[in-house]
């Protein structure tokens, strides 16, 4: 079975073929991969109440950043649907859209857990001074 | 037998894709309802839950998963390694599954 022939089927030129599949990706899942380390240990390594703290008092950034995420999953859902349905019809246009999107959601999530550590960190180190 | 393969594959992943539309679809009508109302302040009662800490902890676990996938996705897919691509899938459910459990709880909070 040859998935490479998946890649094919995308009338795309080569350079922004690898690009588009090989480089962003790598670079984003690796970037990803960093922050949500990052965030992990940033929550394990503290207590509950600095966490408390942390985001109750800031609300409106708080709310700002589920308005961000309600979007991010509003284009993943389009971004799916159309995954399915290119992938009925084998349309590849539709499924050149959809890698489009992923690679937005990618960057919005990445975006949202770098702002939740920084928030994370900030408190810590007041926390700390305390 | 590879053609029966492929149509097996195929489907698999096309069901696990229709699977993650519904709950990418729940998810975004569970953010929906968060601010419909402008219910910036029930959100103090999300902070104040004590699986706050945890939905965290699990959000990022669940986007390393998410990011292990994208990377395995990447190169199995150029390789020719059908298990790799069904294991990214099973990291994309993984991410999904977490994600509805993180914006359940915070809906849950919210309409309590």
């Amino acid at each position: 079975m040859d998935f490479s022939n998946n890649f094919a089927m995308f009338p795309l030129d080569p350079t922004f073929t690898i690009i588009a599949y090989y480089l962003i990706p790598a670079l984003l899942s690796i970037i990803g991969f960093y922050v949500s380390y990052k965030l992990y240990t940033n929550i394990s390594s503290k207590p509950r109440e600095m966490f408390i703290v942390a985001f109750s008092l800031t609300e409106d950034k708080t709310f700002t950043e589920m308005k961000i995420i309600a979007i991010l999953f509003g284009m993943l859902f389009t971004s799916l649907s159309f995954t399915v349905i290119g992938m009925l019809t084998n349309n590849s246009s539709i499924l050149s859209i959809t890698m489009i999107m992923n690679m937005f959601f990618g960057i919005g999530m990445i975006y949202i857990i770098t702002r939740w550590n920084k928030r994370i960190s900030k408190v810590g180190k007041e926390w700390k001074q305390i | 037998m590879e053609t029966n393969l492929v149509n097996i594959i195929r489907l698999y992943m096309t069901s696990i894709d229709i699977i993650v539309v519904f709950m990418s679809f729940i998810i975004m009508l569970m953010y929906l309802y968060l601010f419909s109302k402008n219910k910036k302040y029930a959100l103090i009662k999300f902070y104040l839950d004590e699986r706050i800490k945890k939905s965290f902890l699990i959000i990022a676990v669940a986007t390393i998963i998410y990011s292990i996938g994208i990377f395995t996705e990447m190169f199995t897919l150029s390789l020719g390694i059908e298990i790799g691509v069904l294991f990214s899938e099973f990291c994309y459910l993984t991410f999904y599954f977490s994600t509805l459990y993180f914006s359940y709880s915070l809906f849950k909070s919210v309409r309590e």
